[in-house]
């Protein structure tokens, strides 16, 4: 599947989405899962690399909607491996927003250039001065 | 199917033939071409497809669970074979594929420490290596240059480590305050040597730190000899590289000698290769598997197992993680995912710590937003979920570092590969069965300097320090399996690599280590297989030139 296609009908995206926002409410000047669509459009991106999560969550979806309550306890206490998945897969959608990635000032896909060679090496020398001070530290075997 | 690069057939009876394509196999299989033999070399996997790590793009942080596993039972991708796993409590970790291992490797560059060759006259355990450090030391500075080391020169804890063909890769904050703290407390620390380039050198370009190190590297900036050794081997016309290849066993004739291998094409198909010379570089797993494989009515214990000792002595570097949390940010969220530093002060043995030999630190970032959600390094996650999750993912992220602790793994017959009676490979060939168990001495050791970690990130200013879970995912070095030494009655090869049963065998990879360090062995597999190579070549091997001949007749 692509990022493009979906797996979710939406029941379950409803549950997601409420999932979605009690593992990840808004707060530290950011925002709730559900805000950027962590539930929509993420979970298809994340599902078209880890196809592995869909089989779990749904799972977790289908014993959730079972349940009248539910809080984040109860959930990681009786279904541990299912919610494991669950996490990464919204934790996953979450991060992947742009949004959510600039307010965490995360510049992973962004090349960061390596400074001149004599620069860096100077520092080190600076730096590893009293290691060098001290001499050899080897076991002597010959 | 056949990756060689040029049309002509394969050689009837080559002059070698090696198994296994990562960094031992490329090497060995580079200086037979450049010597003028015939080499025809095999691997079960394929070539990496650098497309599915998309290490340019966000969804990178989500792959390590799929086609990047460092678990073939997870992977199950070309050429894995499944491992038995349930009676270890460590798992292997390994890549089967042309690039070997080490396209899953950190690219933590660490040459052995000489005391690591005498553990037996220094500290009266396991085992002395027939050679020595000092045996090493031109192969150790031919492998950093091969394989494009960024290193600083001169660390007087690792003799002779003076000629980095490029400046060391970036410390960060993070090895800055880490090294001022190990300045302040009179401890050894040293910026880490790794196989990331920091300039254009030969096929690799310099490295953009994105932190996608593991997964492999889209930018062509970590050395893997797909990139560094591949390309130019393949361009000999005496050499060839059969991917999907999957050898079943070696074969040998009345006298004893090898005179090929079987193997299953990319069709699975039933092939022979014949030659004059075997040389196996399947790692700690797959060379044992294979000799026990090998076993027939001559050999009836597995082929080279006179000594009983083939598969017996696993080690695999029983592992701890410290992770140091600080106020400010220390620029850990991105960058080369080597190692930052180092630290040998703890390596070598002091009795009163009530255990034997020592470890390697190694300081690494910890990574991007969803790597501060697993629960390796961070333990018990449950508290992460709910109010507080984007507070703590603030407080971690790009504001943590980690000192990985690579224990030295004594060996044991009691660890040990063996094969299984239950799994089979998609040939019908058995799988490998590995039963490990972590050792006493590996549990203090560990213990023991977990506790002088937490005194380095306290000395750095760390406001939080969490010792990371003991997880199964850390068998990364396959060690040992093939013991080398003097006598035939004790070991099953030689200080060549050479087979002391089977004269024109020879296995180049982890499995012969006597005994297992305390670092990563990358360095020392290179460096061997170097040295190893040479000899065969230049007739020095004990009867080395005599390999050559007529073996098949």
């Amino acid at each position: 599947m692509n990022e493009n296609q979906t797996v979710w009908t939406d029941r379950e995206r409803e549950v997601l989405k409420r999932l979605s926002d009690l593992l990840i409410p808004a707060g530290a000047g950011m925002p709730a899962a559900s805000e950027v669509g962590a539930h929509l459009s993420g979970t298809d991106k994340v599902c078209s690399v880890r196809t592995d999560l869909v089989e779990p969550a749904k799972k977790l979806i289908a014993e959730l909607e079972q349940l009248q309550e539910w809080s984040l306890q109860d959930i990681q206490s009786r279904y541990p491996v299912l919610f494991e998945a669950a996490a990464e897969l919204l934790a996953g959608a979450y991060f992947l927003d742009e949004d959510v990635a600039r307010t965490l000032d995360y510049r992973e896909q962004i090349t960061i250039p390596l400074d001149p060679e004599a620069t860096r090496t100077a520092e080190l020398q600076e730096l590893t001065a009293p290691v060098v001070a001290k001499g050899n530290i080897w076991r002597t075997t010959v | 199917m056949t990756e060689k690069i040029g049309e002509h057939r394969l050689p009837e009876i080559a002059d070698v033939v090696v198994v296994g394509a990562g960094p031992a196999g490329a090497v060995m299989t580079k200086a037979f071409a450049e010597a003028g033999m015939s080499v025809v070399c095999l691997d079960q996997g394929d070539w990496p497809d650098y497309s599915t790590s998309r290490s340019a793009s966000p969804e990178r942080a989500l792959l390590g669970g799929n086609e990047w596993s460092p678990l073939s039972n997870v992977r199950k991708g070309p050429g894995d074979y499944p491992i038995d796993e349930d009676d270890a409590d460590i798992s292997a970790l390994l890549w089967n594929g042309v690039g070997g291992s080490a396209m899953l490797y950190a690219a933590q560059w660490q040459r052995n420490m000489p005391s690591d060759f005498r553990v037996r006259s220094l500290d009266g355990v396991a085992d002395d290596w027939p050679i020595s450090y000092e045996d090493l030391l031109p192969y150790y500075a031919q492998a950093e240059r091969d394989f494009a080391i960024a290193g600083l020169n001169g660390d007087p804890a690792v003799p002779g480590a003076d000629q980095y063909p490029m400046a060391a890769t970036p410390i960060g904050e993070a090895g800055r305050r880490m090294g001022k703290a190990h300045n302040s407390l009179g401890w050894h620390w040293w910026p880490g040597a790794n196989g990331i380039a920091t300039r254009e050198y030969g096929r690799l370009k310099p490295s953009v730190h994105r932190g996608a190190c593991f997964l492999g590297c889209g930018d062509q900036a970590k050395s893997t000899v797909d990139v560094t050794h591949w390309p130019d081997i393949c361009r000999h016309r005496n050499a060839w590289l059969l991917t999907r290849a999957t050898v079943a066993r070696v074969e040998t004739n009345s006298s004893g000698r090898a005179t090929g291998v079987i193997y299953f094409d990319s069709k699975g198909v039933e092939r022979q290769q014949k030659a004059n010379l075997v040389v196996l570089a399947a790692n700690g797993v797959g060379t044992p598997r294979l000799l026990l494989m090998s076993a027939n009515s001559q050999h009836p214990d597995g082929l080279a197992n006179a000594s009983g000792l083939v598969g017996k002595r696993l080690m695999m570097h029983p592992y701890s993680a410290v992770v140091g949390t600080f106020d400010d940010e220390i620029g850990t969220m991105q960058g080369a995912y080597g190692h930052l530093l180092y630290s040998l002060e703890f390596y070598e043995t002091d009795e009163s710590r009530g255990f034997v030999r020592g470890a390697k630190w190694g300081l690494m970032p910890t990574g991007g937003p969803m790597e501060m959600t697993r629960s390796f390094p961070w333990g018990d996650n449950r508290e992460l979920w709910g109010a507080r999750f984007n507070e703590t993912i603030r407080e971690r992220l790009n504001h943590s570092a980690t000192w990985g602790i690579i224990a030295e793994d004594l060996p044991e017959e009691h660890n040990r590969v063996e094969l299984s009676s239950t799994l089979v490979d998609e040939h019908g060939l058995p799988a490998p069965k590995i039963v490990y168990e972590t050792s006493e001495n590996s549990r203090r050791l560990l213990a023991f300097h977990v506790e002088r970690a937490k005194e380095s990130f306290l000395a750095a200013g760390a406001k939080q320090i969490t010792v990371a879970p003991h997880i199964r995912n850390t068998g990364w070095h396959l060690l040992g399996t093939t013991k080398m030494g003097s006598s035939p009655e004790d070991s099953v090869v030689d200080h060549t690599g050479r087979a002391h049963t089977v004269p024109n065998l020879y296995i180049v990879d982890g499995s012969t280590w006597p005994t297992s360090a305390g670092v990563n062995p990358t360095a020392t597999v290179v460096a061997m297989a170097l040295r190893t190579a040479e000899l065969i070549t230049s007739g020095n091997a004990a009867t080395g030139s005599k390999d050559l001949e007529g073996a098949t007749a």
